[in-house]
């Protein structure tokens, strides 16, 4: 009796494992040849982490997020610390960071920096802020490699909002 | 010629695979956890906790299921995410000498990310289809438990969520843990095979 029932288990046990298998190649296949769809960078709100990997190539190419509007979110870097305040001022730019992964960008202040950062000064560093920009190229040469990355110019105070 | 060399090789392992096979076994390891580019690039993995139990089901094919849990963090900063693995597991236990053994693993689960960042009062779960293998050096002991080694890959494939992430990058969490372990075989229950 005992060894019938143990037959049937191993039976069992054995299509289960063979699911499995084809689970695993499923799974793996249908991961590795998902391409990603075409993102619109202002239409929704991006998360600085999305831009930071979105907006990047070689310097031989151009991208179409190059000079292109940007919605972007996320919280200041370092915005407690007043030293880091005075100097995000006197260099007219900030970094906003992705407080999930501590991924950030450089926020480029072009026009209205007066304004600009009078309406930033009351906020605290847990506020989310949401800019209005536009995704500028910028290159940097490591080991003989030229690569794109990204920098968010903003030039307008409506543009920049908290909550 | 790899193909043919690849079958000689698993049919060699095969052939001197004997002896002694556990009806089942509880395995327990702690190794230290790294991720690998994608979304979580900028953190460090810390430890790597779980636990399995397996089941004989023929020859040397064990199947199981195992949880793993791992902690992950980022230094100077209160990002922290602990990533919860429940599994279903196949396993073959290549006996190579009566004291030494390799057994490769490959899995299938579903995995739950915990991210969170105290400093920001901000935490949420995703989760995703977990997949990956594992390659384990186990030493018998004439005890109830033998040692082992352990490398493991962990790929999972996170559920779209565009709060989260716009990106199929970052929907591909890589994670790779090495380190040592106890396997626990309940002693009255060895079973002895004749090959």
């Amino acid at each position: 009796m005992n060894q019938v029932l143990m037959t049937i288990f191993q039976s069992r046990y054995k299509a289960m494992v063979f699911k499995l298998l084809v689970l695993l190649l499923v799974i793996t296949l249908n991961a590795c040849n998902k391409e990603q769809e075409p993102v619109i960078l202002d239409s929704n709100f991006m998360t600085v982490a999305d831009v930071f990997q979105y907006c990047q190539g070689a310097c031989d190419k151009t991208y179409d997020w190059e000079n292109s509007p940007v919605l972007v979110k996320g919280h200041i870097l370092n915005f407690n610390n007043d030293s880091i305040r005075l100097d995000y001022y006197a260099k007219s730019k900030f970094y906003l960071q992705d407080i999930r992964n501590g991924m950030y960008i450089e926020i480029r202040i072009d026009e209205n920096k007066d304004p600009i950062f009078e309406k930033i000064w009351p906020a605290d560093h847990k506020n989310l802020f949401f800019i209005r920009g536009t995704a500028e190229s910028v290159t940097a040469t490591s080991n003989g490699d030229c690569t794109k990355g990204v920098v968010v110019s903003l030039s307008h105070p409506d543009n920049i909002n908290f909550e | 010629m790899r193909k043919a060399n690849f079958i000689l090789t698993v049919a060699l392992f095969s052939f001197i695979s004997i002896y002694a096979q556990e009806k089942r076994n509880v395995t327990i390891d702690l190794g230290l956890s790294q991720t690998y580019k994608g979304f979580f690039y900028l953190y460090a993995g810390v430890v790597e906790i779980g636990a399995a139990y397996n089941h004989h089901i023929v020859k040397s094919l064990y199947g199981g299921v195992s949880f793993h849990i791992d902690y992950l963090s980022r230094s100077n900063s209160a990002a922290r995410t602990i990533v919860y693995k429940p599994k279903l597991n196949v396993n073959y236990n290549f006996k190579v000498t009566p004291w030494l053994s390799i057994n490769p693993m490959v899995f299938a689960g579903y995995s739950f990310l915990n991210l969170s960042n105290g400093e920001f009062d901000y935490a949420e779960t995703q989760k995703g289809f977990n997949s990956g293998a594992e390659l384990k050096f186990i030493w018998y002991s004439p005890a109830s438990v033998d040692y082992y080694i352990f490398g493991r890959y962990d790929h999972i494939y996170l559920k779209k969520d565009v709060n989260f992430t716009l990106l199929e990058y970052y929907r591909k969490v890589h994670l790779t843990s090495f380190g040592i372990g106890i396997k626990i075989k309940p002693k009255k229950e060895v079973r002895y095979i004749k090959k």
